[in-house]
């Protein structure tokens, strides 16, 4: 696919919500898209290059890359009815301590601010990790369900559209 | 039928007070000069935060803010009726924050177990030789609402 590049107003910085996060809650087939983070004030996507750096005898640095390992966390999950995404991590984390659902979560990340044309870039990751960290809260307040995120499996790219009238995300793989 | 606005959320909360029935003829924003009239006098909102997760959703805590002025009967040097007239004050400053604890008082916001309401500083206002006072007492609501992208 040709480079991306952003489709915003020219000089003015990117809003963080045109960076979405979605979980699938159904299949990998028919997929359903809902997103993560809400409730969220701050969540960041950490690559992991796996960078290592020598110098040779004769004092040249060399540093090899990989491809990197991508995590984020999201703290500050505030638990609600009508959330089925965090609905599913707690049925899967807290009611039946899956591991494997939990490793096997299908995530699609959303770059609404980049595409090729008008349509946003997006990349799937068909086999990423979610586990929650804990379940509690503050009396008085809310229950919170911090988890953490690995992207994971064959990464995908391509771009997705969104149903005027559901808001629903599809997304279109790139042709090979 | 419409949801009640917030000052008339808060008229019927103050005139709920089981204990006097001056706070059943609350006027807004005025008060007859006369013992037993009362009113409720609005002083504004104060948006006190805002919180907006990675999705644009937004949370915002408010503070709603009201006085309310009663007229009691209170002859210059008299103890007896000064006394009254400050437990009385005291006591609905007691009763309100039963009401907020309890979750009694109405709902201002969209995450009702969370609001507060307050009743504080209550203290005479003003009194003259003609045997009227006016206590004062401050009104708050902190609550929280949700804007949904």
């Amino acid at each position: 696919m040709p480079n991306a590049t952003f489709n915003t107003v020219e000089g003015q910085q990117i809003q963080r919500e045109m960076l979405l996060i979605l979980l699938n809650v159904s299949t990998y087939a028919s997929p359903t898209w809902a997103a993560l983070g809400s409730t969220v004030t701050e969540s960041s996507a950490s690559y992991d290059w796996g960078e290592e750096t020598s110098q040779d005898i004769l004092g040249v640095t060399r540093t090899t890359l990989k491809k990197p390992t991508v995590t984020q966390d999201f703290d500050g999950v505030r638990l609600y009815e009508g959330d089925p995404a965090y609905e599913q991590i707690w049925v899967q984390g807290i009611q039946n301590q899956d591991p494997a659902a939990l490793s096997n979560l299908d995530l699609l990340v959303i770059h609404l601010y980049a595409g090729v044309s008008a349509t946003p870039f997006a990349e799937r990751y068909p086999s990423s990790a979610i586990h929650p960290n804990s379940i509690g809260g503050d009396g008085g307040g809310f229950i919170e369900m911090p988890f953490s995120a690995t992207y994971g499996g064959v990464r995908e790219t391509g771009t997705v559209a969104k149903d005027p009238e559901t808001g629903a995300y599809t997304f279109t793989r790139d042709s090979e | 039928m419409p949801d009640a606005t917030p000052l008339e959320k808060m008229r019927a909360f103050v005139a709920s007070y089981p204990d006097a029935d001056i706070l059943s003829t609350l006027q807004i924003d005025y008060t007859d000069q006369v013992p037993e009239m009362a009113g409720i006098f609005p002083q504004g909102l104060v948006e006190t935060s805002r919180r907006t997760d990675i999705l644009g959703n937004a949370t915002v805590t408010n503070q709603l803010n009201f006085a309310l002025y009663t007229v009691l009967s209170k002859a210059p040097g008299e103890d007896a009726g000064a006394t009254y007239n400050a437990e009385w004050v005291m006591a609905f400053q007691e009763w309100v924050q039963e009401q907020s604890v309890l979750h009694l008082a109405p709902a201002f916001g969209d995450v009702p177990h969370t609001e507060r309401v307050e009743a504080k500083n209550g203290e005479i206002y003003s009194a003259d030789q003609e045997g009227v006072a006016i206590y004062a007492i401050q009104i708050s609501v902190t609550y929280t609402k949700t804007y949904r992208r």
